[in-house]
This record gives structure tokens, sequence and C-alpha cells, in this order.
């Protein structure tokens, strides 16, 4: 069950074991030639600093969520377009017009968020 | 067919690995971080498995997007560890319920692919190995199935108009410049000259 076209990907696989053998092969370099002398007070508040109040986690603005959303969404609709671009020439006007209304009412939802200021960053 | 089976075995491992990370990690973004890891590895399984097309859709919407979106709800809702694990022992019956009810149908998934043949009938399925499987759902899903496609595109639009009404605030207490006002303003409009007369006084804007 061996495909064809999994010999193109063949160079990505060498890429992406080269890329991890590089990224851990510098982390564990670092770990064998840095010195290290752990001491508490190098992690202690230095001179004017002060101890941490509370955590340093907060919480996020409602608006990155809704900017990811509607992100989300385009990212769907683009998705839904790449194989109407390899098959055009196969499915006809039908098919045309299919992903013309498909994007005619997400366009409708474009001009929806665009006039409600959803995109404004105020 | 050897190296096939070795990078499949690796991917698979991997992805079982970061699985069980995600559910065991204490750090919550950890755990989003090996779900995003689960997900690149599952896409790298379905190019290996032949379904390229999916592969890389994977890629595209769940590592570039859900992924995110999993990183925000996480940042947003301010986990305190301590009251997670005070409810661990309300969810324990119900979750692990769900959890026996995903282990047997698995059970019967695989035992019904191992034992029966004619269970599924996706064998009856023909696929046309010329064309790429990108082509082949473009030729159908458009027009064949296009009831389907232009209810998932308002599905679509039905989620950004939800996603709008329930997150977006509009913030009226901030001034912000409106520049055709400001330079559409005339003269007349907040200057005005006025005969006061003697000893009368003068009554202005109230």
């Amino acid at each position: 069950m061996l495909y064809d076209f999994l010999k193109d990907y063949a160079t990505i696989l060498i890429f992406l074991f080269i890329s991890i053998g590089i990224g851990v092969g510098f982390i564990f370099l670092n770990l064998l030639f840095s010195p290290n002398n752990p001491d508490s007070e190098k992690l202690s508040a230095y001179e004017c600093g002060f101890e941490a109040f509370g955590d340093a986690r907060m919480k996020f603005d409602v608006r990155f969520y809704l900017v990811a959303i509607l992100f989300i969404i385009f990212d769907l609709e683009v998705a839904f377009l790449f194989p109407w671009a390899v098959s055009l020439g196969n499915i006809g006007l039908l098919g045309f017009w299919s992903m013309m209304f498909f994007l005619l009412i997400l366009t409708v939802g474009f001009v929806y968020e665009w006039k409600k200021g959803a995109l404004d960053w105020e | 067919m050897l190296a096939h089976s070795i990078v499949f075995y690796f991917f698979s491992l991997i992805t079982i690995f970061s699985s069980i990370m995600v559910i065991s990690s204490k750090n919550t973004i950890h755990a989003v971080f090996f779900l995003i890891l689960d997900f690149v590895s599952i896409s790298c399984l379905f190019i290996m498995l032949g379904a390229e097309f999916l592969g890389m859709i994977t890629l595209i919407v769940y590592v570039g997007a859900v992924a995110v979106l999993f990183l925000f709800v996480v940042m947003m809702i301010n986990i305190n560890f301590s009251e997670l694990k005070s409810g661990f022992l309300n969810y324990l019956p119900f979750g692990s319920l769900i959890g026996l009810v995903i282990l047997l149908e698995l059970f019967i998934m695989v035992g019904a692919w191992k034992y029966k043949d004619n269970f599924l009938t996706t064998g009856e399925i023909v696929i046309n190995k010329e064309i790429t499987n990108t082509q082949s759902i473009g030729n159908v899903i458009y027009t064949d199935y296009i009831h389907y496609f232009q209810i998932s595109g308002i599905i679509l639009l039905v989620a950004m108009i939800g996603a709008i009404l329930l997150t977006f605030q509009k913030r009226d207490f901030l001034k912000r410049q409106n520049i055709i006002q400001q330079v559409s303003r005339e003269r007349s409009d907040s200057v005005s000259v006025v005969k006061v007369e003697t000893y009368k006084g003068i009554k202005i804007d109230d």
C-alpha cells in the first residue's frame, strides 16, 4: 500500500528530522557546556524589585478571541476553495455558481461584521 | 515498504505519546502545545495513508486555527489549579462513564473490522487512483453534494454572526476621532456674533 507520491514527501521528512536534530542538538550542547551554578539568590527579587503580588497570568481581552474565531471561519472558507480551484474544469457551470453562492453568503457575514465594527480595534 | 512502516509507526508513537501528555500534563498551556503536536503527527499519518488533502486541511484548520483558539480559551478562563483539583471527584463518575462508552465503541469498531468483513461498506467505494484526492473531492462536493455544501456555508455564516453577537461589545465611552466631522465643521456651527443690548445682558445656551 505504498503510494508513489510519498516519495515527494521524503525531502520534507529529511528536513523534519534535520531540524529536530538541530533543535535538540543545541539544547543538548547548552546543557553540556554552559556553566551551571544554581543559587536561590539568583532567582530572588533584586534590589529595587519586590515580591510578586499574584499570578503573572491574567485574563485576556475577549476581542482576541473574536478575531481568532473570525479567522477560523475565513480559513474554512479558503479550505473549500482549494478543491474547487483544482477541479474547476470538470464541474461545469453548476459548480462555478454554487461556489459563487457560497462566497455570497459569507460576504453577507463579512459585510455584517464590517458594519458592526467587529474588525475595528479602537 | 519497510521505511514506510518505520516512519508510520514513528508518527503513531508520537501521536499516542502526545495525546497521553494532553490529558496528564499539569500545566494547561503545555497540554495545548501537546495537542498541537498531536494534530501535526495526525496530519502526517493522514498523508502517509494517502489522504493528502485531509492531512493538509488538518494542518491548516486544526493547527493553524483551532489550536490558537484553544490557547486563547486557556488564557482567558484564568485557571486556578487548586479549584480544578477539588472538582475532580465530582466529575469522576460521569467522566469515567463517557470514557467507558468510547472504549466500548472502539472495541466494537476494531472487532467488526477484524472479524466481520461485510460490516463496513466503505470497501464498495471506488477510489480513482489516477487523480489526486483533492480533485476527487472537488469533482463531487460542489455539484453532487451541493446541498451539504451550501448548508456548510450557512453554518459558517451563523457561526460568524453568533460569535459577533456573543463577544462583541461596542465601547461608546471611548472618544474617537471622526475626521469627516472634524473637517466638515463650519464656522457658523460654533461661533456667532450677538448684539448685546446695554443693561440687558444675554442668555447663551441654557
